[in-house]
């Protein structure tokens, strides 16, 4: 045993969440039942009841916790156990068709780089630009349409008016654009982090371990430096997105605020920052949610369209669409390097529109009582 | 509201966007790091100073924000890149183009193969471009159109039957899966596996077929999806049920009755549809070679030729807003209920 686990510590960080998503998931469950027993009377009660009866919603639930829980402990586990990162090269396992017996079961591209651990991390940067991207959309979409329907009058009109010349427009091309130039910045502070390394002459002091060498060690830096720019690019992503929340929004607030509850509170002299945090947004909470999640596949896909041309993330880190662009390429003699990367992104996004659908018809008011 | 009073307005929101565009993109290629001519090549000093010159790099940021629109409005802004191309020489090749002689559209040429027998292709101008772009852009449009619109009606019609499951569950994939998958995925099966059709190339009409269905198939889904949920709601509204009491025929109730407001969704989805369209043409011209203003703007982001890049940005807006405002006009011509609102709210 000591000899086939490498790194204890990146094992115990994986039990740990292992651990802990089997506990919410158990509480979840123990939740869904005694709603389902109990026949709760509230919104979200009843919300939870008809997306428990939605099979597909369900399986699509825990598609997603599934893939995603991999992608966050895939790469540990494979770190730990077999030695495969998703950076290290091994040119003489260059290029292997998937096998059980070499540990690489996804497969290697032509530098021997493990495809399983680069679709796992890919997921990580995928996942992440979902959850940066659409945290981003829902804030502004969420302010921005409560805002604009709350105010009402003149200042709904021009805010109504700047959405819907956002919402026609190609924006993606400003977000290509700021990705050329963050990848410029990127380049810019490399030359000059790779100038001040040969000054110095001397091997840098972060070497995490002796048998990779300092190469390794250097690769994760630039890794993290990358991904610390590319945060940016994630929310220029989300903030593309948001127009089409802004105006569901809108749209839901006109109703409320004509609704005796905010009348009232208006009547009683509450401010209207406080009768939209207290009183508009819990109730438009649901509808966040719904296309939040109906959102995630189209952010997830901006994030592989950049990467697909080459503009997303750089070259050591991997991401579904830059695997996807350099499977394509080579689909007719390697077809595992696009098949698994394709499928996996895909599924995903199956699920999340599944549940964005199943979370719809639980909490969209429209159909609410219908069934 | 009176509609030039409308147009009037719309024209003003079409300036401010324009002004907003530019000066973003002139905003982003200020911060973009080092001077655009710290190439790793030295250029003669008289060279850099008449490109400064050109530019205004030396005068204060309004001005050259003037130049910069200025340059973009003639397309004479020289690229950074390429010395012999400006954005004008990219986008309309043929008028920089020696070639002498009647330029034809679409024309049949007599071709020997290799195997001695004589065949007539069906040629398309070689010009690349923003032909070539509009060309690929527009049958895409078209194909999601028809596609989509035709596949939700037939599911409306007969909801909740095996033909509806199908068609939505076809409609799903086309919204998942992004068209960087199916692109390679067509060029590799129809191109070189079944060898049907070219999966690469530009010239002849052949070429335009796959571009067309990878770039609208996802479109068609969601004009499928408008459409079949524009058809439910007018489904049983009582004009329709009157006119079905009437003893109008079946087709004719879809296509007179039904059709008018069902496909209400659908124009207003047109704008959105055609933005879409253009950043996918990104991809698609990549995929199969087409030698659009998508894959020069790639190209131009990748070797951060900023100038070309923001020339052909801002073209693509001028030209997408332009296009949405005829879609509200004729919108508003069409349906007088509409007349003095916005068509997309």
């Amino acid at each position: 045993m000591t000899t086939f686990v490498r790194h204890w510590g990146e094992l115990a960080a994986a039990a740990a969440w292992v651990a802990a998503w089997i506990w919410i998931a158990l509480h979840i469950h123990a939740l869904r039942m005694r709603v389902a027993s109990g026949g709760g009377e509230s919104l979200w009660a009843d919300a939870w009841n008809r997306l428990a009866k939605n099979r597909m919603a369900i399986i699509s639930a825990w598609t997603i916790s599934v893939i995603g829980l991999a992608c966050l402990v895939g790469p540990w586990l494979l770190d730990a156990t077999y030695g495969i990162t998703y950076f290290a090269q091994n040119l003489p396992l260059g290029a292997v068709p998937p096998s059980w017996s070499n540990h690489h079961w996804f497969g290697t591209d032509p530098h021997g780089r493990d495809v399983l651990v680069r679709v796992l991390v890919g997921g990580q940067i995928s996942i992440a630009v979902g959850i940066v991207g659409g945290t981003v959309a829902a804030t502004v979409g969420t302010l921005y349409g409560t805002i604009s329907g709350y105010a009402g009058g003149k200042i709904d009109e021009v805010m109504m008016r700047i959405v819907e010349a956002l919402y026609a427009l190609p924006f993606m091309l400003i977000v290509i654009v700021l990705g050329a130039v963050l990848g410029a910045v990127f380049e810019e502070k490399q030359k000059e982090q790779d100038a001040a390394d040969a000054q110095q002459q001397a091997p840098s002091a972060k070497i995490r371990r002796t048998e990779s060498g300092a190469e390794d060690a250097k690769k994760q830096e630039q890794g993290a430096k990358g991904s610390s720019i590319f945060i940016l690019l994630f929310v220029a992503i989300g903030l593309v997105a948001w127009p089409t929340l802004a105006r569901v929004i809108r749209g839901q607030v006109l109703g409320l605020k004509r609704r005796e509850f905010v009348l009232a509170a208006h009547a009683i002299g509450t401010s209207p920052w406080r009768i939209i945090r207290w009183h508009l947004i819990p109730n438009i909470l649901g509808i966040v949610i719904v296309y939040t999640t109906l959102m995630m596949p189209s952010l997830v896909l901006s994030e592989a369209f950049l990467s697909y041309l080459g503009l997303g993330v750089p070259a050591p880190l991997a991401s579904w669409g830059s695997l996807i662009a350099d499977g394509a390429t080579v689909m007719d003699v390697h077809l595992w390097r696009l098949a698994f990367p394709a499928t996996i992104m895909c599924v995903t996004l199956f699920a999340f529109n599944f549940l964005g659908d199943g979370l719809r018809d639980a909490l969209d008011p429209k159909l609410r009582g219908v069934d | 509201m009176h509609i030039l009073s409308w147009l009037r307005r719309k024209c003003i929101m079409l300036a401010i966007t324009l002004v907003v565009v530019t000066l973003a993109t002139f905003a982003i290629m200020k911060a973009a790091p080092g001077n655009p001519y710290a190439t790793d090549r030295k250029i003669e000093p008289a060279v850099e100073r008449a490109i400064r010159k050109a530019l205004c790099l030396d005068e204060p940021w309004h001005v050259q924000y003037w130049c910069y629109v200025k340059n973009m409005a003639t397309g004479e802004i020289p690229s950074m890149r390429y010395e012999d191309k400006t954005p004008m020489s990219v986008i309309f090749p043929s008028l920089y183009d020696q070639r002498t002689g009647k330029q034809r559209i679409l024309y049949w040429e007599d071709r020997t193969r290799y195997d001695g027998t004589k065949v007539r292709v069906l040629k398309i101008l070689p010009d690349g471009g923003l032909f070539a772009s509009f060309v690929v852009g527009c049958g895409a449009l078209l194909f999601a159109i028809g596609v989509g619109v035709t596949a939700g009606v037939f599911a409306a019609k007969r909801r909740n039957s095996l033909i509806d499951h199908c068609l939505m569950g076809w409609a799903m994939i086309g919204i998942t899966v992004p068209n960087f998958v199916i692109g390679p995925l067509l060029a590799y099966v129809v191109g070189t596996r079944l060898g049907w059709l070219p999966s690469s190339g530009w010239g002849e009409l052949r070429h335009l077929v796959l571009p067309i269905i990878t770039l609208g198939f996802a479109y068609a889904a969601y004009f499928g999806r408008f459409s079949r949920g524009g058809m439910l709601e007018v489904l049983n509204e009582d004009y329709v049920r009157t006119a079905r009491a009437k003893g109008v025929p079946e087709w004719r109730i879809t296509v007179w009755h039904e059709l008018k407001l069902g496909l209400q969704p659908v124009v207003t989805f047109l704008g959105p549809a055609a933005s879409g369209i253009v950043v996918g043409s990104i991809v698609v011209e990549t995929v199969f070679q087409i030698p659009g203003i998508g894959r020069h703007l790639v190209e131009s982001a990748l070797a951060r030729d900023y100038t070309l890049l923001m020339a052909m940005t801002v073209l693509l807006f001028t030209l997408l807003s332009v296009a949405n405002m005829i879609v509200d006009l004729s919108y508003q011509l069409i349906d007088p209920r509409t007349r003095g609102k916005e068509a997309t709210s």
